[in-house]
């Protein structure tokens, strides 16, 4: 089971951690199972700029005593302390980006088992990005299997949190069933039971994790990205409740097969949001478009997408209601890993502004009052300001489900006014790019992702909607068009700021 | 109290004669001192030395045991101060720092120790901050060294030879009335090994003696006409001593090689690597027994012209392997053979690299050249066995751009993180603004997604990095405000002197904003004069508000929860907007995270056991609330607040969530207000152990809203 090693060669190991992972308790478990066992260990680290959230490499030297005896008495060798470049028998990763770095940095080579876990820490560039800026891991996982001799991959961290333990407990195992080490499963498990802390806990989390890699080992499985994102479902050919059934029934008949499982989520998502009448009226305001789609269905797709959402913005009452529901207590529950008879309260942290009051009016007082400046000052001042409320508390609790249930008034409002005004305005938009240049008129219907939100927030990304709207409708005939929508959409994505597409948008039209 | 406890490490302190000390690098000098009998133990935090402080902090009845004073001192320049004790007195006295930062707050201190001589043996421990991992600017050491004609020992990287290096250090500094610098790199502090340990010793004379026996002599004061005297007694005592000392007792090493032509010089501390890259090249062994003759300069400080004249000779070239700029010793050795009349052909930094890190793979690459130009054999086995890379270049870049950078932020729960949220939320509200940052923590403030602070001048120095920006004889209508920013750390350090009183000196107009955590918390949490809890052999709790107020400062603002983001942007507002004169000093202050949750931690886990009612409490996120902007990301960088894509088809974004490392501290909550984002945070109590009329009021409450739920939910339209 063990590499195959002269016996004055040392095995060269790096761990790869990121801060929080437990790679200190790691190297020290893989120390002390060479200690104990024959072999002389050394080990250093270096920390990322202080010891706080970077990535950390530890390295490993382990070299077998029998080599180093000389006249009854043991040399010390001449350890590295520090990789040479791709010469390192094992590469430990606690994070599969942590495995590209390896690579990137030369540790990993022809030589090397490479054992990481797939599961995602996201680094501040992927959550800070407006967009989805999550990377994959798939080119990481292909380049391993290239360079590596050996790559054993699994959602190691999951497996730890299984067994109620941490990664540290979890790649040990990986590393005994990996056979690169020329130690038994035993001797590694006796390291975990001398350290006398959680041994159990860690113990089958490293159980898990040797089993896991074994049978990985005799059949190695897919790549699966830790954070996927959701497919649209299948529509179901039909469903006991009637108004469901209904609508299976009426998509069949009245839309193409490739869209039949979209439009239904668009369904499902506005009943949901407000009720059967309001899906009939997205199966309305789609259907015309539709009809005239003459190309694979690309923009009836991508409309039936846009316009579920755009038909459900996000009101107080929504909110409202998603606040109060049997699946938002099941969601607290389970994100804070509580049992179902726990006492838990939630406080919620609420900031309704100006913007928000208005909209909630009905339709001519609301405009009015958005209007006037002194009641927007009024507001400021008497208003605006922090809404911490105890959510599970029977009053709030009263308070929101009464406001969750406003769904008639929502209708007669100012905010819906508004935002099926902008809809109307897009769609007509959308209608009239269709017989001109198809390929824009999917772009224009792309650009509803942008809008989201509230507050500020929402200010921001309506900015970002309308900029490319006028952008691509004054660009119908330009050649290009298409090739800049595409850009401009991506910077729309990638940069918070209103400004930075107002800039690109600029640069085009000035060459 | 230092962010990890060394109870267990002091117990390997005591270990004695015939026994196997095993550990870092680091608590093994520790271990060496107390093993050398020294007298006394000063120094400043910082990585990577700051383990050899902690474990003293921590070893309190065994040193006093064995007679040893040590404090943390108040700065370098304090600590290279203190050893001014051995001066007159034969007592053994060691300090340390991070280097080179350290050593030049140290200087002036140094500059006059190292003229006045010493009786006892003084040592410098530096761990040297160069390189991979490193956090300062890349400079060396030895510079200092040769300007103050002090001696400076950089050992072979192993325990033992650490260990050894601290003994020679004392005695050579002993024998030769000169202060000894020790310098470790960054991985051989942190590098885990062992050593044969030997008795603990008291030291030989007390600074209890010392005190009731003074003694002066004005010759080894600095003051003319001795400082002209000191220097020539440099040159011409000291210095010669010093040789001779060095080669009598080896302390530098010759390993022969079969091959008499050629050779390489290696500074200690790279020893492990240079033998690394030779048995790549099967021109050693992993025991060291080298092909090519190597002198190993354990003493990089003064060169030995004797030892380097004996092993060049005969040879017709020469690798010197030195790292760092500029080659002070390829000069040395070059002059040293020139006035020899020695013509072996010295290569240095010709070959290798003139800056950075000498790695091993960096090593590997020069040593076919010089085998090469040295006309020597095993050239050819060298060029093979040199690493080529073995990624094309096309998965190299593939790899650049797929593998995201990990800056280093704030941990979970830092308080500092909302002090630049609300920063940052006024400098969008006032414009941008200059920043002058300084050493700590709060220097993450730079990185993503913050992206604050201009410049950092030094540790402490970021109001004085301020000064120049003096609104006084400025007429501009609306004229900004410089804004500065120093840590509890640095505030003790100096800038309560060069930062506060110098402000309030000039009737400087800036806002000084001062970090206060609790603690040195960059370098792991040690005390300061401010910080909040007992602690038995140090005097805390001292304001640093009273410090401000002190020294002449009207205008000071305390907030003690830095969490109220509102508060924050509304002092920070006021200052920059108030129309008073002079320094506009903001402490915001809130004890570092990982100290509390330390404490707090065990406290909750001793309720739980004992079965008491006890509130845990976390963040989340209603994910279907979320719109999946991700402004709250910009707004903290928080570990435990992450993404996930929604359950939601139709949403492309992925969403907010937290993960269950979350401990509650708020500022998830407080910036979504304060920046009016979502309503989609939420703070979760869950209560253990509650009492019976609570669980009563509980199950009544979850009657009434289950029913509610239940009705809603029969008239909501499901698949």
């Amino acid at each position: 089971m063990s590499v195959a090693k002269k016996k004055n060669e040392p095995i060269k190991i790096a761990l790869l951690a990121v801060g929080g992972d437990g790679g200190g308790v790691l190297s020290g478990w893989i120390r002390m199972t060479a200690e104990d066992n024959g072999y002389w260990a050394q080990s250093t680290s270096i920390a990322g700029v202080a010891q706080r959230t970077g990535a950390t490499v530890y390295y490993m030297e382990l070299m077998n005593k029998e080599g180093l005896e000389k006249d009854g008495k043991i040399q010390t060798p001449v350890l590295a302390q520090m990789p040479a470049p791709f010469d390192i028998d094992i590469v430990m990763a606690t994070e599969i980006m942590e495995a590209g770095r390896a690579m990137y940095r030369d540790f990993v080579s022809d030589k090397t088992t490479l054992i990481f876990s797939t599961n995602r820490n996201l680094a501040i560039k992927e959550k800070e990005t407006p967009g989805d800026g999550i990377l994959d891991g798939r080119s990481i996982v292909e380049l391993a299997e290239k360079h590596a001799k050996k790559s054993l991959f699994g959602n190691l961290k999951l497996i730890a949190e299984q067994h109620k333990s941490v990664i540290s407990a979890s790649m040990f195992g990986a590393l005994a069933a990996s056979g690169a080490l020329p130690f038994t499963k035993q001797q590694f498990l006796d390291t975990i039971a001398k350290t006398g802390i959680a041994v159990q806990a860690s113990s089958n989390a490293f159980n898990g994790a040797y089993d896991y890699i074994k049978d990985f080992i005799a059949k190695p499985k897919p790549y699966e990205p830790a954070l996927k994102k959701a497919e649209i479902p299948a529509m179901p050919s039909s469903s006991k409740n009637k108004t469901v059934a209904g609508f299976i029934n009426y998509i069949k008949s009245e839309f193409p097969k490739p869209i039949h499982d979209v439009v239904f989520s668009g369904v499902l998502h506005l009943a949901d949001w407000h009720n059967a009448t309001w899906a009939q009226e997205y199966l309305d305001k789609l259907k015309p478009f539709v009809a005239k789609d003459q190309g694979e269905y690309t923009l009836s797709f991508n409309l039936a997408k846009y316009l579920a959402t755009a038909m459900a913005y996000d009101d107080l009452i929504f909110v409202a209601d998603q606040k109060t529901r049997t699946e938002r207590f099941a969601e607290v529950y389970d994100q804070i890993e509580a049992k179902p008879d726990d006492i838990v309260h939630t406080l919620d942290f609420l900031h309704p502004s100006f913007p928000e009051f208005y909209g909630f009016l009905p339709k001519k007082m609301g405009l009015k009052v958005s209007k006037n400046k002194k009641m927007e000052a009024w507001f400021a001042k008497r208003m605006d300001k922090d809404r911490r409320i105890k959510s599970t508390s029977l009053f709030w609790y009263l308070n929101l489900y009464f406001l969750g249930g406003m769904k008639r008034w929502r209708m007669k409002t100012f905010r819906h006014y508004e935002e099926m005004d902008n809809v109307d305005g897009w769609l007509g938009r959308i209608d009239r790019m269709l017989s001109q240049n198809y390929a824009l008129a999917v772009d224009l219907a792309k650009t509803y992702r942008l809008k989201k939100g509230y507050g500020d927030t929402y200010a921001r990304g309506h900015g970002k909607f309308w900029l490319m709207n006028e952008f691509i409708m004054s660009n119908a005939d330009n050649g290009k068009a298409q090739k800049f929508a595409a850009h401009l959409m991506e910077v729309a994505l990638q940069n918070p700021k209103v400004e930075a597409l107002r800039k690109s948008i600029e640069e085009i039209e000035a060459n | 109290m230092a962010e990890r406890s060394f109870k267990k490490e002091v117990e390997t302190l005591r270990k004695g004669k015939g026994e196997v000390w095993q550990g870092e690098g680091i608590l093994a000098v520790t271990k060496a001192l107390l093993e050398n009998g020294v007298g006394y133990v000063g120094g400043y935090q910082g990585s990577p030395i700051s383990h050899l402080m902690d474990v003293f902090a921590d070893a309190d009845p065994l040193l006093k045991e064995l007679g040893v004073y040590f404090e943390n001192s108040a700065s370098e320049a304090g600590a290279a101060a203190m050893l001014s004790a051995s001066m007159m007195y034969p007592v053994r006295g060691a300090v340390t720092w991070k280097s080179t930062v350290g050593t030049n707050v140290a200087s002036d201190a140094l500059s006059n120790l190292s003229s006045s001589g010493v009786l006892g043996g003084a040592l410098v421990i530096v761990g040297e901050d160069y390189g991979e991992g490193s956090s300062i600017m890349q400079e060396r050491t030895h510079a200092f060294a040769m300007k103050s004609q002090m001696w400076l020992i950089d050992p072979r990287p192993n325990l033992e030879s650490i260990v050894k290096a601290v003994s020679d250090g004392f005695n050579l500094s002993e024998a030769s009335n000169t202060p000894v610098i020790l310098q470790l790199r960054v991985r051989s502090c942190h590098l885990y090994g062992q050593f044969i340990a030997n008795d603990n010793k008291r030291p030989d004379y007390s600074l209890s003696e010392a005190l009731n026996n003074p003694e002066r002599d004005v010759n080894r004061i600095v003051l003319p006409p001795a400082s002209f005297k000191q220097e020539q007694e440099k040159v011409k005592s000291r210095m010669p001593r010093a040789l001779e000392y060095i080669k009598k007792h080896k302390l530098n090493e010759v390993f022969q090689g079969e091959r008499e032509d050629i050779g390489i010089i290696v500074q200690g501390g790279l020893y492990n690597n240079l033998n690394r890259a030779l048995a790549l090249s099967d021109l050693s062994d992993h025991l060291g027994n080298t092909k090519i003759s190597t002198y190993v300069m354990n003493v990089t400080y003064p060169v030995v012209p004797d030892e380097i004249a004996e092993f060049c000779k005969g040879k017709t070239s020469v690798l010197l392997i030195e790292e760092g700029q500029p080659n002070y010793i390829e000069q040395n050795l070059s002059l040293i053979l020139n006035q020899k009349g020695i013509d072996t052909k010295i290569y240095g930094k010709e070959l290798l690299p003139e800056a950075g890190d000498y790695t091993i793979g960096v090593i590997q690459k020069a040593l076919p050249k010089f085998l090469d130009l040295a006309e020597a054999e095993n050239v050819r086995a060298a060029r093979e066995k040199q690493w080529v890379s073995l990624l094309n270049p096309e998965d190299k870049e593939l790899l650049e751009t797929e593998v995201p950078v990990r800056p280093a932020g704030f941990c979970t729960g830092c308080p500092e993180r909302p002090i630049f949220a609300a920063l940052k939320l006024v400098m969008e509200n006032l414009g941008d603004h200059h920043i002058s940052a300084d050493i700590g923590c709060h220097l993450f403030s730079i990185l993503p997604p913050f992206n604050l602070g201009t410049s950092t001048m030094g540790y402490g120095l970021g109001p004085s990095s301020a000064s120049a920006f003096n609104t006084i004889n400025m007429e501009v209508k609306d004229q900004k405000r410089v804004i500065s920013i120093m840590g509890d750390g640095g505030f003790w350090h100096n800038g309560l002197n060069s930062g506060i009183g110098n402000a309030v000196f000039n009737n400087h107009d800036g806002v000084i904003i001062i970090v206060d955590n609790n603690y040195a918390a960059a370098t792991g949490g040690q005390d300061v004069p401010s910080s909040k809890n007992e602690n038995p052999i140090r005097s805390t709790k001292n304001s640093i508000e009273n410090a401000v107020r002190g020294v002449g400062v009207k205008w000071v603002e305390l907030i003690d929860h830095t969490y109220d983001v509102q508060k924050m942007v509304k002092i920070m507002t006021k200052a920059l907007t108030t129309t008073e004169g002079g320094p506009k000093v903001i402490i915001a202050q809130s004890e570092c995270s990982l100290n509390k949750q330390r404490r707090e931690k065990k406290i909750f886990r001793q309720k739980m056991k004992e079965e008491k009612r006890v509130v845990k409490e976390r963040f989340g996120v209603d994910s279907k609330v979320c719109s999946g902007d991700h402004e709250c990301m910009r707004l903290s960088g928080c570990p435990s607040l992450t993404l996930d894509y929604s359950e939601n088809p139709l949403k492309d974004d992925p969403v907010a969530k937290i993960d269950n490392s979350c401990v509650a501290c708020g500022n998830c909550g407080e910036v979504a207000e304060a920046a009016v984002l979502c309503p989609s945070f939420y703070k979760a109590q869950i209560v253990n152990h509650p009492g019976a009329g609570e669980r009563m009021a509980h199950n009544f409450k979850k009657k009434i809203i289950n029913y509610l739920q239940k009705r809603r939910d029969r008239k909501r339209i499901r698949a």
